[in-house]
């Protein structure tokens, strides 16, 4: 079995002196999990950090064993989140969901583009946006996705104001009212492809996908949710109040 | 064929750090052939380690008493606190002993992959020792990776709630290093905190 990508990296576990066990994320091949010999040895150690893009050329004789990696540093992307305390706790809360929900070896495809999106823009101000959007097509890509086309309850496709946490579709104005402390804000920045939403209307976004996430995955295979994750509102709001 | 009992001394070194069944064969080898000289003092000196050696109530280094030898020390500043990962690093900074204050090892560095969340860690000690002794400077001498960034950041917010001075150490170029031969992540880590002249 031979390989040939290019990914993020998003998990790391030493191994021995001088090795690694090393999870990437890539483009064709989805999560690969592998063994790196001497990857912690001077000239090379700084290629292995969360969230560095590497070219990946992995070997295994039988399907069944674990791969061998041999990696080159395509950019240090990691460097970009070293200095923003909320870059660092986002980053990791995006490593975990990764780690924890995205199957072995099974292609990303369309979804990869949100991952790459979110490394690729994290310079900008709207970095934690692309991040929001990884959480809504991550639960897309799982099977959980939310139905935002039209009103759950009325069936009209206007005026949609709210989701309902029990079957994740969107419920309009008028329906939604009476219960509106129950249900969860319309994401309309993601149905108008609008980069530019407020720090609260992103903070709203992740509450639901954390809600999802938790109910949909982590409950159902009996997982805990990540810490790192259930914080992401305040630092979301407190990230924009920064700037 | 090889005995029982050395057969289970070359298992046992072998899974020392840097050592494979093949060195710790060699080891075990030299160990028997030279017993007065080699093995009687290395098991005297691994029983006193043993027997004597504690880890310091105030700092976490090692030492055969407690508080450490560091830590008692008069000639160490008291209002200066170097923060490390590990006792390695401790010692990595004794060895060249440029820093003139004193230590506290946290243990490790927060990691949401491995599950190590901040009760795992000696930071309670760190804001007890922090409140408790008149410490002006904290130095936080911790990894240049992501989990070691998000150390030192979790540990600057704690650190906020006092009125101490934090510092971090710098990252870029080394000493010596050219930059045609340097990696990308350690260029733009220069970069971003170069300094004015």
């Amino acid at each position: 079995m031979n390989i040939i990508d290019e990914g993020y990296i998003i998990g790391l576990r030493k191994h021995g002196d001088k090795s690694l066990i090393l999870t990437v994320l890539t483009k064709h091949n989805g999560k690969l999990i592998g063994y790196v010999k001497g990857a912690l040895s001077k000239k090379t150690f700084s290629t292995f950090q969360l969230g560095n893009l590497v070219h990946i050329q992995a070997y295994a004789r039988l399907d069944e064993n674990m791969l061998s990696f041999r990696i080159e540093l395509i950019a240090p992307v990691a460097v970009s989140f070293m200095s923003s305390p909320q870059k660092l706790d986002v980053l990791s809360s995006f490593c975990t969901l990764c780690h924890d929900c995205l199957p072995e070896k099974e292609p990303l495809e369309r979804f990869f583009y949100y991952i790459d999106s979110f490394f690729s823009f994290i310079n900008e101000e709207n970095w934690f946006v692309h991040y929001a959007l990884f959480e809504y097509f991550l639960l897309d890509f799982l099977g959980i996705g939310l139905d935002l086309s039209e009103c759950s309850a009325t069936g009209v496709t206007e005026n949609l104001a709210y989701v309902s946490p029990k079957s994740g579709k969107a419920v309009c104005f008028s329906a939604g009212q009476p219960y509106k402390d129950r249900l969860y804000q319309f994401p309309h920045f993601v149905v108008e492809n609008n980069y530019f939403p407020t720090a609260f209307e992103v903070a709203d976004l992740l509450d639901m996908t954390a809600f999802f996430l938790n109910k949909n995955f982590f409950k159902a295979h009996g997982l805990k949710f990540p810490i790192k994750r259930a914080n992401l509102r305040e630092i979301t709001i407190e990230y924009k109040e920064a700037v | 064929m090889i005995g029982k009992e050395i057969d289970r001394l070359i298992k046992i070194v072998a899974k020392l750090p840097s050592l494979g069944p093949r060195s710790s064969r060699r080891i075990v080898l030299q160990l028997l052939k030279k017993k007065e000289s080699s093995m009687l003092p290395l098991i005297e000196a691994l029983t006193a380690v043993a027997q004597n050696v504690k880890t310091c109530e105030i700092c976490g280094n090692y030492d055969t008493i407690s508080p450490c030898s560091i830590c008692c020390s008069d000639k160490k500043d008291n209002a200066l606190l170097c923060v490390v990962q590990d006792v390695s690093d401790l010692w990595a900074m004794e060895k060249v002993s440029l820093f003139k204050g004193k230590y506290h090892v946290l243990g490790g560095v927060l990691s949401a992959l491995d599950g190590i969340a901040p009760e795992d860690l000696n930071i309670e000690g760190l804001l007890h020792r922090i409140r408790k002794q008149e410490i002006k400077e904290v130095v936080l001498a911790l990894p240049a990776t992501v989990d070691g960034q998000i150390t030192t950041h979790y540990l600057l917010s704690k650190l906020k709630e006092t009125e101490v001075k934090v510092t971090t150490l710098a990252q870029g170029i080394p000493m010596g290093a050219e930059l045609d031969y340097m990696d990308e992540g350690t260029l733009q880590l220069a970069f971003n905190s170069r300094k004015l002249l």
